[in-house]
């Protein structure tokens, strides 16, 4: 028995080596100065809901260290859940939402994405807010190894410049 | 059996197909074969995977965007010229556009570095970053000059506006290059595919024709296998099965217990019919048997089988004698039916010896070659009995015979060994009751045992051992009696049976001849004796010899006259000196007139013709009473003295001459 306990910790501790796209885990974030952006949520009744980053970052702070198609290197990306801002407009039962960038680049995602993997909308890289050249204000980020896990993230759900959520 | 060169090479050529190492190669190269289009195409899909990439990572779509963010620039500038004022939040959303732009050369860019590196992308590259470089200087310095900057941010557009078109045109022609490629790619594949498909068609083609060619020909010898086995067990020209095959059959029925009745056929004169009616009808006659046998075998869940000739077994389950009659009788009947050949009536008989499983177990250790022997002895009683009847196994008879034939092997030593011994029945003078000669009667004293005459005489007769048997006689009985009349002074007479074999060969007067030297016995003291129940073959050669004896001296008798059929012809023929008169004409004498008549004839008849006459057979004082008045007779019988062994009669001969007073007249 005891025996058995030691070998499986020491199984975790081999096997949860804290990969370079571990699981978003919650963080508490210091509120600092962001650059002028916004990201419209319009809620299926037409409700709109303008959130500046610092209103995102109200909500539950989320932090994943990850790369990602554009970043050799990892970075640590700090910002929200999509289900729960999507939640918090009453958008996470659509089957489909539409997302808009600031370059008028729009993509659908399925719903089946923010329901099977975590989907992180950033602000921050790196505890500085993320800039538009770094492909923010406002971007979405999924852990490289959940995204390639996931068989329905592709490179499109990965909106840069994000600006407009509503639903399709 | 020489193979024509056609065969020569076939069999080389399978030969060399079915060999191990032949078919480990061709597997290997089908193997190979089949590992190298595999092979083939999945470099092929590899190769599409990778040009999927191409297009998927959308450089064209890149540079439409690119124009895009350009445009939004420069729209921008001429809103603020147009206005006259750079408000903040202007500035703010030109340098948003200008990061815009930024991030697309940057994308640009990284796709550029995965390797598609075309010279005109990088002129793309090259003219787009100019724009970002000149919006970011002059907004570090604050627009110090917008319409300069407008001015040079038109040509630098208008440049990078050429050059992405450049690079969209060189995208294109790449990827058209790429499909065209993998179009061809693909044709050839297919040229494989087609090639080593109809390649492994060819060889599956011929392997299977092969294949088949071996199967027909597996299956031709199969057939010639069973047919050369059928041959080898059946005779062919009644389908039944043959010797082989019988032994084998039955030695499998005795090896499982099962009661048998075995039943060997013989057809009556087979090789007459074949003379007389010719081999096509005799084979006629042989299939008619081999089906009569070839039902009752089924009916009977046994086997019929023919051995040889005209020879056939039938083996049976039923061991119940009655129902083994019944069938015998049945076999006989449907035998003896009527065939008609070619116009002619065939009409044939078996004869039937059967053996059974039940009978001879108890003798013998069971076997094929004991219950044939059985069978055999059976056939042959069958055959002795008149043929045309079945006979069963008798173990007693069969010993019976075997002893005689044991006998019969034994006679030849035996006369040379001198175990024959002479014994000698008086002659008397009928009327005086005085012994004038002996009659010469042989006994086989074998292993202390007298066997009697009856038991040996016909079989040496059948042998031709008589011949020897009867000189031997005649020696023996010569020189007793010649020796004796010298010793005693005596005139004792011999009689000497002879059969008809002797009378063939003129030899019989030489021994006779011979003898009388030998012994110094007159020739007028022998007598021969010769049965008229004997059949002499060759009337003319006889009587010269009888003819030739008698001018020797020697004297002749006729024995057992009136028992056959040609008294009168003997006595007509022959020149004969004396008759005696077989038994049967006297034993009824007592009680029948006809006899004493027929005797007192044949009698009278003999003394015509100057016959000495011998009665024979005289057991009684009544028989001799009735006989005596018809003399002059001699008697020989049970009356006076039985045969005795030669000392023997000769003392009481000497010492005690037979004096009976015969009353009466």
């Amino acid at each position: 028995m005891q025996l058995r306990f030691v070998l499986a910790a020491v199984a975790t501790m081999i096997f949860s080596q804290p990969s370079l796209a571990g699981s978003p885990r919650p963080v508490s974030l210091e509120p600092i100065q962001h650059a002028p952006a916004s990201l419209t949520v319009v809620s299926k009744d037409g409700e709109t809901t303008v959130y500046s980053p610092s209103d995102l970052e109200n909500l539950t702070t989320f932090r994943i260290e990850t790369v990602t198609p554009w970043r050799e290197e990892a970075a640590i990306f700090d910002g929200v859940m999509l289900k729960e801002l999507l939640q918090s407009s009453g958008l996470s039962e659509v089957s489909s939402i539409r997302v808009t960038a600031e370059n008028d680049y729009a993509v659908t995602i399925p719903r089946a994405l923010w329901e099977s993997v975590p989907v992180l909308v950033a602000t921050r890289a790196n505890g500085k807010p993320l800039s538009r050249r770094e492909r923010g204000p406002i971007q979405f980020v999924i852990g490289s190894d959940d995204y390639a896990n996931s068989e329905i993230a592709v490179e499109s759900h990965l909106v840069w410049m994000a600006a407009r959520i509503e639903a399709e | 059996m020489k193979l024509g060169s056609a065969q020569k090479n076939g069999s080389r050529l399978t030969y060399v197909l079915s060999s191990g190492w032949f078919s480990s190669v061709c597997i290997l190269t089908l193997t190979l074969i089949c590992g190298l289009v595999g092979q083939n195409v999945h470099l092929t899909i590899e190769q599409l995977e990778r040009n999927k990439k191409v297009f998927d990572s959308q450089n064209v779509r890149g540079a439409y965007v690119a124009f895009l963010d350009v445009q939004r620039i420069l729209k921008k500038v001429q809103e603020a010229l147009a206005y006259g004022e750079l408000t903040d939040e202007w500035q703010r959303e030109l340098n948003a556009a200008n990061d815009m732009l930024f991030v697309r050369v940057e994308n640009f860019y990284t796709v550029q570095e995965q390797g598609l590196s075309l010279p005109a992308s990088d002129a793309a590259v090259k003219s787009l970053r100019h724009v970002v470089d000149v919006v970011d200087a002059a907004a570090a310095e604050g627009f110090p000059d917008l319409e300069k900057t407008w001015e040079s941010l038109l040509l630098l557009t208008e440049q990078s506006r050429q050059d992405m078109m450049a690079h969209i045109d060189a995208i294109h022609r790449f990827e058209s290059k790429l499909l065209s490629e993998q179009l061809e790619a693909v044709k050839r594949k297919r040229n494989t595919i087609w090639a080593t498909l109809g390649g492994l068609m060819l060889f599956a083609s011929s392997a299977l024709l092969l294949l088949r060619r071996e199967i027909a020909a597996s299956v031709a010898r199969r057939h010639a296998e069973a047919r050369i086995a059928h041959l080898a067990f059946h005779d062919s020209l009644t389908g039944l099965g043959n010797r082989l095959s019988f032994q084998e059959q039955l030695g499998v029925w005795l090896d499982q217990d099962q009661p048998a009745t075995l039943m060997f056929l013989d057809i009556d004169g087979f090789k007459t019919i074949n003379d007389t009616h010719g081999h096509a009808a005799g084979d006629i006659v042989l299939q008619h048997v081999a089906q009569i046998l070839r039902e009752i075998a089924d009916n009977h869940h046994g086997f019929a089988s023919r051995l040889g000739g005209d020879e056939f077994a039938l083996t049976l389950s039923v061991t119940d004698m009655r129902k083994v009659g019944d069938i015998c009788e049945q076999i006989l009947a449907d035998v003896s039916k009527c065939l008609v050949f070619e116009g002619e009536d065939i009409i044939s008989h078996t004869s039937i010896g059967v053996a059974t499983t039940v009978q001879i177990a108890g003798a013998v250790e069971l076997g094929v070659d004991s219950l044939s022997r059985a069978a055999d002895f059976a056939l042959y009683a069958a055959k002795s009995a008149g043929r045309r009847c079945f006979k069963i196994y008798d173990e007693v008879l069969e010993a019976k015979y075997l002893a005689r034939r044991n006998m019969v092997e034994e006679l030849p030593d035996a006369i040379a060994n001198g175990e024959m011994e002479v014994f000698l029945q008086p002659k008397v003078r009928m009327a005086t009751s005085e012994t004038y000669g002996f009659e010469a009667l042989v006994r086989w004293r074998r292993n202390d045992l007298l066997v009697p005459p009856k038991d040996f005489v016909s079989t040496a007769e059948e042998s031709g051992q008589i011949i020897e048997l009867d000189r031997s006689v005649l020696r023996q009985a010569s020189q007793i009696i010649a020796d004796f009349n010298k010793s005693h002074g005596t005139q004792f007479s011999i009689s000497v049976n002879f059969s008809a074999l002797q009378f063939n060969s003129t030899r019989c007067c030489t021994v006779i001849k011979d003898v009388l030297a030998e012994t110094g016995l007159p020739p007028e003291l022998l007598t021969i004796e010769l049965t008229e129940t004997t059949e002499l073959t060759n009337w003319d050669r006889a009587t010269g010899i009888i003819r030739a004896i008698q001018s020797l001296g020697v004297r002749i008798a006729i024995d057992d006259f009136g028992a056959g059929f040609s008294s009168l012809a003997y006595l007509r023929t022959t020149f004969a000196n004396e008759i005696k008169i077989d038994r049967s004409l006297i034993v009824n004498l007592e009680t029948s007139e006809r006899s004493r008549f027929l005797l007192d004839s044949v009698i009278d008849i003999a003394h015509n013709l100057d016959l000495e006459v011998t009665v024979e057979g005289v057991e009684t004082q009544r028989q001799l009473q009735i006989v005596l008045p018809m003399e002059p007779l001699n008697g020989q019988g049970y009356f006076w003295s039985k045969p005795l062994p030669a000392q023997e009669a000769l003392q009481n001969a000497v010492q005690s001459p037979v004096q009976i007073q015969v009353s009466g007249g």
